[in-house]
């Protein structure tokens, strides 16, 4: 059952079309992907599902009921640049947020606590956020949006502002989240989609280009390649040469050899018979997975030609 | 009264305290309730002093709690209406430009539970400095004046919490209908000289609430409320609350 539909979203400003005509459809219990450059329109179609911005045409319904201001309980929401009252703090914050969501105050002190120690900001609870890091305030914006138990929660770059070990640390939370409630993230950091993310939809100038299974996704639009490292450059554009030659594709790349992993195993015999016969200095051959990044790169090239 | 609006109350009070809003409000308060007796009963001596410096005689009347009164309205009104502005100018738009109003509206509020919030904090806070100025002004007085009329001097200063007052809400009705604080000071001074430049037409300008405030000499020296400026005081609030607040709930945020 799909707990957020959106759909034929348009939003324009003035002559700027932020989103054309968005339709998609999120199951429940998901971790939802959300990729695309900057100004694509992800942080549009957010703030829509959020009821920060109305769109100007189309629906958006969170658990099959339009959103407004009295169904928000049903969604969390992260902020890409989470900016809080400076003069509060953690814990203060935190009560402000469960008492706006409607929360009891017996119960919202104990899931403040027990909010603050998974998000692991314990520590700074008494402290004023005009204080935190930028990466503590996003780990306080995470317990904001999840504080209340929301079906729905939005995170909007959640983890662009932490360093590697917090973004490992979030990222494991987010995926742990899932068990209780459906995740709709954006992200620039495609390894971190594809890690959590059982779904993704790439957006493109407003427009939704892809939207699939992160499985399916990467099986169907992405295919794993072959690298062949050299020591030197030109020893990489001799064997790519070489490869032309003998009727086989390839690009080079900072003295590396590219090709597409069929390729290499329909050719394989040519390939090494090439390598032997060659003076060049091969440092290795390594087969590389395919990635959400060659799909992504893959959608952006398409949409510029 | 709504919830939200009583938890957002909570918040506007704590931030004007945590952000020395509330504190710099009550200290020019108080500055002027202290300052204005004192100015008026040692104007003599200054006045004197300063003559003697210049071989001139300057000379005085007889000095009454009238000449302290006419102090601390001129003065009050002036200084503690620029006050306001700045102190209450970023109260909406700040919010806007820090994006910590994203924070509110994704929460199942109403911008208008917001915008009542400020407003009935701005009341609240307006009416705490204005008390503490008129107990300074009232205890210096009473001890410098004996026949100071403080009964009437106590309803005088209702006619001058109105007149704050709509120095505040006009200054929250821009500061939620622009983008920056300054805008909605610019907006609000605007008001307030348009505000008294109407007050010199004739008839009309009884209406104007920049009167509300100037009456209160008159009404402590025992002339009729005049309740035409306060009339006016009204009705100007609740045209720019609703301005503000039709314009307000279409606002989104743009960066």
């Amino acid at each position: 059952m799909a707990i957020i539909n959106i759909s034929h979203v348009s939003k324009q400003y003035g002559k700027i079309h932020a989103l054309k005509d968005v339709s998609l459809q999120v199951e429940k219990g998901t971790v939802f992907g959300f990729l695309g450059p900057n100004g694509a329109g992800k942080t549009t179609l957010i703030r829509v599902l959020t009821g920060l911005i109305t769109p100007s045409s189309g629906n958006c319904f969170i658990d099959s009921e339009p959103i407004t201001t009295s169904n928000k309980q049903k969604i969390g929401y992260l902020a890409q640049q989470p900016t809080y009252y400076p003069w509060m703090t953690a814990r203060e914050l935190l009560y402000l947020s469960g008492r706006l969501y409607g929360m009891e105050k017996q119960n919202l002190n104990k899931n403040i606590t027990r909010m603050l120690e998974i998000c692991g900001i314990t520590d700074a609870a008494e402290r004023r956020i005009g204080g935190f890091s930028g990466g503590m305030k996003q780990r306080l914006g995470i317990a904001q949006a999840i504080l209340h138990n929301p079906q729905v929660v939005f995170l909007d770059e959640p983890v662009s502002a932490l360093d590697p070990q917090g973004r490992k640390e979030v990222l494991q939370l987010i995926k742990s989240l899932s068990e209780q409630t459906t995740i709709f993230m954006s992200s620039h950091i495609l390894d971190d989609v594809q890690r959590v993310c059982d779904e993704v939809a790439i957006i493109r100038d407003g427009t939704i280009r892809i939207h699939e299974k992160t499985k399916t996704l990467l099986q169907t639009h992405a295919q794993s390649v072959v690298e062949c490292e050299f020591n030197q450059n030109q020893d990489a554009v001799g064997f790519k040469n070489e490869l032309q030659l003998h009727n086989i594709h390839a690009s080079v790349s900072h003295s590396k050899v590219i090709m597409n992993n069929s390729t290499y195993e329909l050719h394989q015999k040519q390939i090494f018979s090439i390598l032997a016969k060659s003076q060049w200095e091969l440092l290795r051959l390594e087969h590389q997975e395919a990635t959400l990044e060659d799909v992504f790169m893959l959608h952006m090239q398409g949409g510029k030609s | 009264m709504n919830i939200d609006i009583i938890i957002l109350l909570s918040k506007e009070w704590k931030e004007s305290i945590r952000t020395s809003r509330l504190l710099i409000w009550v200290v020019v308060c108080m500055f002027f309730g202290i300052l204005s007796p004192l100015t008026a009963y040692f104007l003599p001596d200054i006045l004197t002093y300063v003559g003697a410096t210049q071989n001139v005689l300057i000379s005085v009347g007889n000095i009454t709690y009238n000449d302290a009164l006419e102090q601390y309205i001129k003065n009050f009104t002036q200084i503690g209406t620029l006050v306001i502005i700045i102190i209450h100018m970023g109260r909406v738009s700040s919010e806007k430009m820090d994006g910590t109003i994203q924070f509110l509206f994704s929460r199942p509020i109403s911008r208008f539970s917001l915008l009542t919030a400020k407003i009935g904090a701005l009341k609240i806070e307006v009416c705490i400095g204005q008390v503490m100025a008129m107990i300074c002004m009232a205890l210096y007085s009473i001890y410098l004046f004996p026949d100071f009329p403080i009964g009437k001097f106590v309803i005088a200063n209702i006619f001058l919490y109105i007149y704050f007052l709509t120095i505040g809400v006009i200054t929250i009705s821009f500061s939620a209908l622009v983008k920056r604080p300054v805008l909605a000071a610019v907006g609000a001074i605007a008001v307030w000289l348009g505000g008294s430049i109407f007050g010199v037409v004739d008839s009309l300008g009884d209406y104007s609430f920049t009167k509300a405030g100037e009456q209160v000499v008159q009404i402590v020296e025992g002339f009729p409320v005049q309740w035409k400026p306060s009339i006016g005081a009204i009705v100007l609030m609740v045209c720019m609350v609703t301005i503000a607040w039709l314009r307000f709930s279409r606002w989104e945020p743009s960066n």
